[in-house]
């Protein structure tokens, strides 16, 4: 908890020496010194951008540094093991998996984000959210992908720079978001209108989908039909990959089915839309691709390990009987 | 004690090795059910992912973001599972006990130690088991309703605490408890399903407060093989897990290799379970065993 040159933590006593729990704690409450402290915000309006902007530094400072924490569970509600729980029956794991798992830093505002994507928007007023769980969605979840979000618009380095400028003219004062979205236009080429529209003002989804594609030997062109099923629109990075090389082409078109044709060579591997993820509002990344083959690797993968998981956990439920 | 305790356990391996055979039995079945708990989700992961790049991506490492996108796209399905789960093992634990009770019967017999005794003893016993089974559930459910009454209590009493440590040791004492009464209802229920086979007791009550009482009298002794084979399960996990973590997944040839490590584990410990029986019968037959009376008779030597 944040409080003018000072901030308290809490935190369980058995703790993982690789878990990154107090770390992120104490850089999060940390970055409220200046987003909350030195700048403020009315937060019963607009939680989310102290929030949101407290926990989009903690995420980059973990970034910068290469830190990500690895995901784990606790047995009997406290004893915390380094894997992936699958199900659970009230304090007792029942399927579990204890490979090491890196979790992305923004995982977190992902899966909160996800649990009431379409319900509230930013522009929101913070004390009119219904619930606690829509409350930490929008001000922690959503947020923190927003400003994530606008750095890789940006650029990384250009944003923080905007930002540390947007410190210095207003530090020690009070700030509204539209203050930070003009001062942010301002300092930035690109027209970020579309941005705000659909991702501050609207509660919109996003999620882009290639539908299919199909290689043109004759004219050694790509055939790619790409669908808009959320209502969000961002501009799409569409890449086609071939053995040899990655060939990319941004599309600002905002209908919600497109068909672009992609030269390619050779016969491509597939088609992927955000390569390198820079939107992190997309809420299927399953379907931002498309190979011409069929591959059956992960399903194998997983379905494996499920079947080894089930196996056990009739071999528990077979021992009580 | 010790000395008990070995020979329980040459006891139990010996006749686990003599029916062999019953070891594929027990993981055909579990093998059956496993795959139709698998299915839905091999369909499922199969028309999401098959044309995706997800698929490549995952053979380099576990893709988390995915994995969260993937449990809230099918919420729905993944909040039917464990219902799904616990039907299906419900049923699983009913082949179990006819299992168990053929098991105990060629126990009661190993002189025949026939396949028809296996079959025959499962059906004989089939219905006292599932009387046991039930009451047995019913203890669990009791464990588990005062075990999250104690939660509740727990979060309470601390909800102002400064420290988290009197909230830790209490929370620790509460789960020791839970499990301690988890384990000693496994046990009774095994013993009593013991008891109802070795001396063919049809009045479950007594079978159940005989194996009660045989639990409490020899309650180091149970308790102790029961930890014992507990831990060769562990260990063989903690093995599992091990080479596991070294075996890596990008080519075919390692996925098979981790599956037929994966069966290897599942097999041990159906061993182990066969074990479990099998000692506990030998325990149980051996301490409670009518003493022979030797029989002496006078004879008049001068007739």
């Amino acid at each position: 908890m944040e409080y003018p040159g000072l901030a308290t933590i809490q935190h369980s006593p058995l703790i993982l020496s690789s878990s990154l729990e107090i770390e992120k704690l104490i850089v999060h409450e940390f970055a409220h010194q200046y987003f909350y402290g030195a700048i403020a915000n009315n937060e019963t309006y607009e939680g989310w951008f102290d929030e949101g902007m407290a926990s989009y530094l903690t995420s980059s400072m973990l970034d910068v540094n290469a830190l990500s924490d690895v995901s784990s569970f606790k047995l009997f509600g406290q004893f915390p093991i380094r894997g992936l729980e699958i199900l659970s029956m009230g304090e007792i794991p029942l399927i579990y998996t204890l490979i090491k798992i890196k979790i992305p830093n923004q995982a977190n505002a992902m899966r909160s984000y996800y649990l009431h994507a379409n319900e509230a928007a930013l522009s929101d007023s913070s004390y009119l959210l219904s619930s606690l769980s829509m409350y930490n969605a929008i001000t922690y979840g959503k947020s923190e992908l927003f400003f994530k979000t606008l750095e890789r618009i940006t650029g990384k380095q250009k944003f923080i720079k905007t930002l540390s400028k947007f410190y210095n003219q207003y530090k020690n004062s009070h700030v509204t978001a539209k203050q930070f979205f003009t001062f942010l236009q301002a300092n930035t080429a690109r027209n970020l209108s579309w941005y705000i529209k659909n991702y501050y003002d609207e509660s919109f989804v996003c999620d882009y989908a290639i539908k299919s594609i199909e290689y043109l030997p004759a004219s050694k062109e790509c055939r790619v039909d790409v669908r808009r099923n959320g209502e969000a629109f961002f501009p799409c990075e569409i890449s086609l990959i071939t053995q040899k090389d990655t060939i990319t082409k941004t599309i600002n078109n905002d209908k919600r089915f497109f068909t672009i044709y992609l030269k390619s060579p050779e016969v491509p591997i597939g088609v992927e839309i955000d390569l390198h993820r820079k939107n992190y509002f997309d809420v299927n990344l399953a379907n931002n691709s498309k190979m011409l083959r069929k591959q059956y690797a992960a399903t194998t993968y997983f379905s494996m390990r499920w079947f080894f998981w089930i196996q056990n956990l009739l071999l528990v439920f077979g021992s009580l009987a | 004690m010790i000395k008990e305790i070995k020979q329980t356990l040459l006891y139990s391996a010996r006749f686990t090795y003599q029916n062999k055979m019953l070891v594929f039995l027990y993981w055909a079945t579990n093998l059956g059910f496993a795959l139709v708990l698998t299915f839905p989700l091999f369909t499922l992961l199969k028309e999401e992912l098959q044309y995706s790049a997800i698929n490549s991506h995952f053979a380099a490492e576990f893709d988390f973001l995915w994995y969260i996108q993937f449990l809230t796209h099918h919420d729905t399905m993944v909040n039917v599972i464990p219902g799904l789960v616990i039907s299906i093992a419900l049923l699983y634990n009913l082949i179990q006990l006819f299992y168990t009770g053929g098991f105990l019967a060629i126990a009661a017999h190993p002189q025949k130690n026939h396949i028809v005794d296996f079959f025959f003893g499962g059906v004989r016993y089939f219905y006292r088991f599932v009387a046991v089974y039930l009451v047995t559930i019913l203890l669990y459910f009791v464990i588990i309703s005062i075990n999250s009454l104690l939660v509740g209590i727990g979060n309470r009493l601390f909800a102002d605490s400064q420290s988290t440590l009197p909230e830790f040791f209490f929370h620790f004492a509460r789960y020791t408890l839970f499990l301690f009464w988890i384990v000693v209802v496994n046990v009774v229920a095994d013993y009593s399903k013991v008891a109802i086979a070795s001396k063919d007791e049809s009045n479950l009550i007594r079978a159940a407060v005989k194996a009660f009482l045989f639990v409490k009298d020899n309650f180091a002794l149970t308790i102790s093989i029961f930890l014992i084979l507990a831990s060769f399960v562990s260990a063989a996990a903690l093995a599992y897990n091990f080479v596991d973590g070294f075996i890596p997944k990008d080519s075919w040839y390692l996925i098979i290799a981790t599956f037929f490590i994966q069966q290897m584990l599942i097999i041990f410990r159906l061993i182990i379970r066969m074990q479990f029986y099998a000692s506990e019968y030998y325990i149980y037959n051996d301490l409670t065993a009518e003493p022979v009376r030797a029989y002496f008779e006078e004879i008049n030597k001068d007739v």
